[in-house]
């Protein structure tokens, strides 16, 4: 789920910057790794570990 | 059914170290320290691991749970930890990550704290309170007698570990010169809602 908040040029290194990501997952050590490969191709995380916070991640 | 749960809980836990041992070496300078933390981080996850399967993985108390991850930083001092609460089952999904929160917990508190110094102790306390179908567990870890402790500069990876090790956990750290207080509150399922019949294969 990720959404472009503006059409900016593209960064070949970070091509999903202007993207927000929001990672669920309930284990901890997973989703920090997947938030990280993330954040290092340049897009914002919301992160939830439970189902009514990724319901509020918005 | 018995060999696809199985599966799905090895390659869950092989994730699980994975991401363990990339986490480890972004956060480690030397390979002796990387060696060191890791393996104790495994060794935190084969100890739930252990209680886990003594009890047919159907959940463990809370306080052997305790006992097995502090008991190695206690030396020939078993009055440096002090529990006080009513017994609490945690069901394995809780189970695993409470003995890597408790593992970090307990490494910070002998690089930087009570178990730093041979007059500090924790005290550990914790209630559980059932309301309708939840059981919403809170933890107080709190440290005595150990080295005037400030709050560290930048949060390691240990720190997120502890803060977010836990799924749906709020914890708070204070960290008071006299030693670190550290909350856990957690919403638990009712106790029933676990064990092997009653799981859900996911995927």
């Amino acid at each position: 789920m990720g959404s472009k908040t503006e059409g900016s040029k593209t960064d070949p290194a970070r091509p999903l910057q202007g993207m927000r990501i929001l990672v669920a997952d309930d284990e901890f050590l997973i989703a920090v790794t997947i938030e990280e490969t993330l954040c290092d191709a340049g897009a914002e995380i919301v992160s939830a570990s439970t189902l009514p916070d990724a319901a509020k991640g918005q | 059914m018995l060999v696809s749960e199985l599966s799905h809980r090895v390659s869950n836990t092989l994730a699980v170290v994975q991401s363990m041992a990339g986490q480890t070496l972004r956060t480690t300078d030397t390979n002796q320290n990387f060696v060191d933390v890791f393996e104790g981080r495994l060794q935190a996850l084969a100890r739930s691991h252990n209680l886990l399967v003594e009890a047919r993985w159907e959940g463990t108390d809370f306080e052997a749970l305790v006992r097995s991850h502090l008991e190695a930083y206690l030396g020939d001092g078993p009055q440096r930890l002090n529990l006080h609460g009513d017994p609490v089952i945690l069901s394995p999904d809780f189970a695993t990550p409470f003995g890597l929160v408790l593992h970090e917990l307990a490494t910070n508190a002998a690089k930087y704290g009570a178990f730093s110094v041979a007059t500090g102790r924790v005290v550990l306390t914790w209630t559980i309170d059932t309301k309708n179908d939840k059981r919403l567990l809170k933890v107080i870890w709190r440290e005595i007698g150990g080295p005037p402790v400030s709050a560290p500069t930048r949060k390691g990876f240990g720190g997120s570990l502890i803060e977010r090790g836990l799924p749906g956990c709020h914890v708070k750290r204070e960290f008071a010169p006299e030693g670190l207080t550290c909350t856990l509150e957690i919403e638990l399922p009712k106790e029933q809602d676990h064990g092997i019949e009653d799981r859900r294969i996911e995927d």
